[in-house]
């Protein structure tokens, strides 16, 4: 058992692991992630390019929602700006991949900053409306901007090249997508050890005080919401190689539910909760679809229930996450370690 | 300072001098916390003025008087429930840092060493000096009454106040837990140099250890001067025990809050 | 192309007809709000499944017009009941943004349900109000509308009148207004909060019986929801009168926008004065603004 430990600076007080056992399970993750490949079939490669992508944009949002405070109904919209930054850019001027992803961060940021700015005025629940709002503009400006975003019919994408290296399957599209992802969420975990991380949760906890303190809850809130929204860029830049086509239909409004919903899931506030809720809230379609084939022999027509059952389920998962264990997957991922870290007594 | 039509500020007159400690008394709704807002930028009086040094703050928002050396603590605590004890401390200082969005991301060079010395300075002149050592890594939400109300004090500290404001630091506190907060108020005054404003219910605690009482009812000052003098003055004895506020010393002169 | 008189009068009608509709949705959203103070993003999600309810009913079960409507209205309040009891009780002392969050599940749910019971297909309710076309003066007005304008707005007028001088409705304010104080005077305030969304359940069930009629329905058709947000939003969260008139208008702009500009214009416009009204004027036009305190 482990009754605390000891530090000897403050400097590994603060370290992005506190423990050499966090330091450990940190090494083996990575090692998984280099590893896994050489066993991954290309299905479980495809599965793991969109989690990986669902933690990003997961990430950004839970910085907003989780640890700013600031509800978005439209995360979804501003991956869509992302992708269509990509499909954009690449399609058009044959732009370099890591330059296109840039740019659908920094797109995707810009708006964000402007869907933010009405929280100068307002506040809470009206600004989520606020969001609501503008995503449904920005879906009407993709549909009906056909020029740049192609209408109804959308944007086709190019296969992502690296160095001449086409990255044109799951399997090689991984070598691009899981740095991004490691580096993204590092980043995060690092904003957090700052001023400007603990601004974001000074106001969420209380804004008032915050102000008093002299936090200036306007910057604050855009500098959220324009972080946010560049994650989600990346992540909808990302999501453009995978699927190689981008429509006013990829980013419908259950995404940015489905978003929601892994930040709540996986527990607000915390960077490994956001992963958490990613891979199971990505997991879950996919653990469904499994099923359902499984059950075929018995209910020929299991399939046709799919997508009904699934957004009970996602519905469901939100309510009884929010109910019964408010702080998420994290939360009881905290227990566990606990319970094993002081075993064999109970606490 | 008006709210609708009522009044609740009136012809109100406060000089702190700098250094001391200053003790804002009053019945309940006499205007104290009012007078409070109004001298930390949270409220706006539409008559009077605020000034610091003789310089007309009257007009800077609430988080820019941080900057300029204000720092309150407030009535119903007002810490950040979800963050540890050493991260509330740490706000306290946010006006003071300058880390940006890239240097975090990348939590290296500046913002490290920035961190690193905020760390260093806060555990050596905050977290040791209150005595909030045993508790640094606690989140605030589970913590008693009375530490939480330190911890406030801690995190206004951290703002390296010129003016401290406290509003009623002891509210609630048991004997011991006062005599505590008394003393740590004293010692802040005494090594730090610091300006104390404070409101207070417990008159004990305020004749200890105030240089100088105000006292208010219904909006308007009916005394002022050292705790003696206040507590011989008959409009104060009147205040306390009964009967309606005395008009007589109502100035005609527009309220004037001044600070140091 | 020159636009007739008779055509902005025609549009005009019709728009206030789906205006009345998103009013009477509009104050079961605020019965809700002014009870328990729940922003609830599933009113539209509420509408749908009463009128599907309905549809079982009266389609399904193939009962009479004169049955199906109570049944699907006390089916409704029960669904409601039992949403505020599990899904929104639990939460009423936390932070309003978790409930307003359970709101959010809940039209996932209600979709799902919906699309698993009656499968994604749009379906037409069976025609129960008079086929014959109302004609006021040279305006030509299609039966359906101009029957669920009448009784859209006959049971708002109840609403109101039954707010205003019942016991309950009295409950209702004071429960609103202070939760504590209410209690302590012998207000069943979880009784209140029960019957606040029983009743908005029932509202919403029977404005989804009559947008059905008119426009058929679908699992789609909580979007119906989106418009009576922006209606909300523009009237005041927490005012009846408020959530008439911002309705009345958003129901006119969309069929104007709609007809005049084309359909993909109408929720580009009312969006954009949600955003506006929110920004100008956040609690609405004729919401309580709420004073901040420390």
């Amino acid at each position: 058992m482990r009754v605390a430990t000891a530090k000897e600076s403050y400097a590994a007080d603060q370290g992005l692991f506190k423990t050499d056992t966090q330091k450990v399970w940190f090494g083996l993750l990575l090692a998984a992630l280099v590893l896994f490949p050489l066993h991954g079939s290309n299905y479980w490669m495809f599965l793991a390019v969109l989690v990986m992508i669902n933690v990003i944009s997961t990430t950004g949002l839970n910085i907003l929602t989780g640890y700013t405070g600031q509800v978005s109904l439209g995360h979804a919209a501003f991956m869509a700006v992302g992708a269509y930054t990509v499909a954009f850019f690449d399609g058009r001027f044959d732009t370099p991949v890591l330059l296109n992803l840039v740019l659908a961060g920094a797109v995707a940021a810009f708006i964000g900053y402007l869907v933010g700015l009405p929280s100068l005025r307002i506040k809470g629940l009206y600004l989520a409306i606020a969001t609501l709002a503008a995503s449904v503009i920005l879906g009407f400006i993709f549909l009906n901007w056909t020029p740049v975003t192609g209408g109804l019919r959308g944007l086709n994408v190019p296969t992502a090249t690296i160095a001449g290296i086409e990255l044109a399957t799951p399997d090689r599209l991984y070598w691009l997508v899981m740095p991004i992802t490691v580096i993204m969420v590092l980043a995060a975990k690092n904003l957090f050890r700052t001023r400007v991380g603990r601004a974001f949760i000074a106001i969420r906890d209380r804004d008032i005080s915050a102000e008093i303190i002299g936090i200036s809850l306007l910057k604050y809130k855009l500098t959220s919401f324009a972080i946010s929204s560049f994650y989600a860029g990346v992540a909808g830049g990302l999501w453009a190689y995978l699927f190689r086509v981008v429509t006013p239909e990829s980013f419908p409004a259950l995404a940015s539910i489905f978003f929601l919903a892994a930040v709540i899931v996986g527990g607000a506030g915390t960077i490994i909760g956001g992963i958490f809720g990613a891979v199971f809230m990505t997991l879950i379609p996919e653990f469904l679809k499994l099923s359902a084939t499984a059950l075929v022999p018995w209910f020929p027509d299991a399939s046709i229930y799919l997508a009904p059952v699934r957004a009970i389920i996602f519905g469901l998962l939100i309510i009884g996450f929010l109910i019964f264990e408010p702080m998420g997957l994290a939360e009881m991922w905290r227990r566990t370690r606990r319970y094993f870290a002081l075993w064999p007594f109970r606490t | 300072m008006q709210f609708g039509g009522v009044k609740a500020l009136d012809g109100i007159e406060l000089h702190v001098e700098p250094g001391s400690i200053t003790a804002l008394i009053g019945p309940n709704g006499a205007g104290k916390t009012s007078a409070f807002n109004s001298i930390s930028g949270f409220y706006k009086p539409k008559t009077g003025r605020v000034l610091l040094d003789g310089q007309d703050i009257t007009g800077v928002p609430a988080r820019d008087r941080a900057k300029l050396g204000l720092a309150r603590t407030f009535q119903n605590i007002a810490l950040f429930r979800g963050m540890t004890v050493l991260d509330n401390i740490k706000l306290g200082r946010h006006a003071h840092l300058t880390t940006g969005v890239f240097d975090a991301f990348l939590y290296w060079g500046k913002a490290r060493r920035e961190e690193m010395e905020l760390r260093a300075e806060i555990e050596r002149d905050v977290i040791d000096f209150l005595e909030l050592d045993h508790i640094r890594n606690v989140p605030v939400a589970i913590l008693p009454y009375g530490l939480q109300k330190k911890v406030e004090l801690a995190r206004a500290l951290a703002m390296r106040p010129r003016i401290l404001m406290l509003d009623e630091p002891v509210a609630g506190m048991n004997r011991e837990e006062t005599e505590d907060m008394a003393r740590a108020i004293l010692d802040v005054r005494d090594e730090w140099g610091v300006t104390v404003l404070l409101v207070e219910h417990d008159m004990g605690m305020v004749m200890d250890i105030s240089d100088h009482v105000c006292v208010l009812n219904f909006g308007r000052r009916i005394a002022a001067g050292t705790p003696a003098e206040v507590r011989a003055n008959p409009d104060v004895i009147k205040a306390y025990l009964g009967g309606s506020g005395d008009p007589r010393n109502g100035t005609d002169a527009a309220p004037v809050s001044e600070v140091a | 192309m020159a636009i007739e008189f008779i055509d902005i009068v025609e549009t005009s009608l019709a728009g206030l007809g789906t205006g009345s509709l998103m009013a009477l949705t509009g104050v079961a959203f605020v019965i809700i709000y002014k009870a328990t103070k729940v922003i609830n993003l599933a009113i539209g999600e509420m509408l749908m499944i009463g009128a599907f309810v309905f549809y079982g009913f009266s389609a399904g079960l193939a009962l009479p017009i004169w049955a199906s409507v109570p049944a699907t209205l006390v089916v409704a309040a029960l669904i409601g009941g039992v949403i505020e009891r599990t899904m929104i009780r639990p939460l009423l002392k936390d932070n309003p943004v978790s409930v307003f969050m359970v709101t959010i599940g809940l039209t996932s749910v209600l979709i799902g349900v919906v699309e698993l019971v009656w499968s994604a297909e749009p379906r037409r309710l069976p025609e129960f109000l008079p086929q014959q076309p109302v004609l006021l003066g040279d305006a030509f007005i299609p039966s359906k509308t101009a029957y669920s304008f009448l009784i859209a707005s006959a049971v708002m007028a109840v609403l109101i009148t039954v707010f205003a001088f019942w016991r309950g409705g009295i409950a209702l304010r004071a429960t609103a207004t202070d939760r504590a104080a209410a209690s302590s005077v012998g207000i069943d305030v979880p009784g209140v909060f029960s019957f606040s969304w029983m009743l908005a359940a029932t509202v919403a069930a029977l404005a989804g019986i009559l947008v059905g009629s008119v426009g058929g329905i679908s699992s789609a058709m909580g979007l119906f929801g989106l418009s009576v947000f922006v209606v909300v939003i523009v009237g005041g969260l927490d005012s009846i009168l408020g959530a008439l008139i911002a309705g009345l208008f958003i129901g006119w702009l969309e069929a104007m926008v709609g007809r005049f500009m084309g359909g993909e214009f109408k929720l580009l416009a009312t969006f954009s004065i949600l955003l506006i009204v929110l920004v100008v004027r956040p609690y609405g036009l004729f919401g309580t603004h709420e004073i901040e305190r420390l």
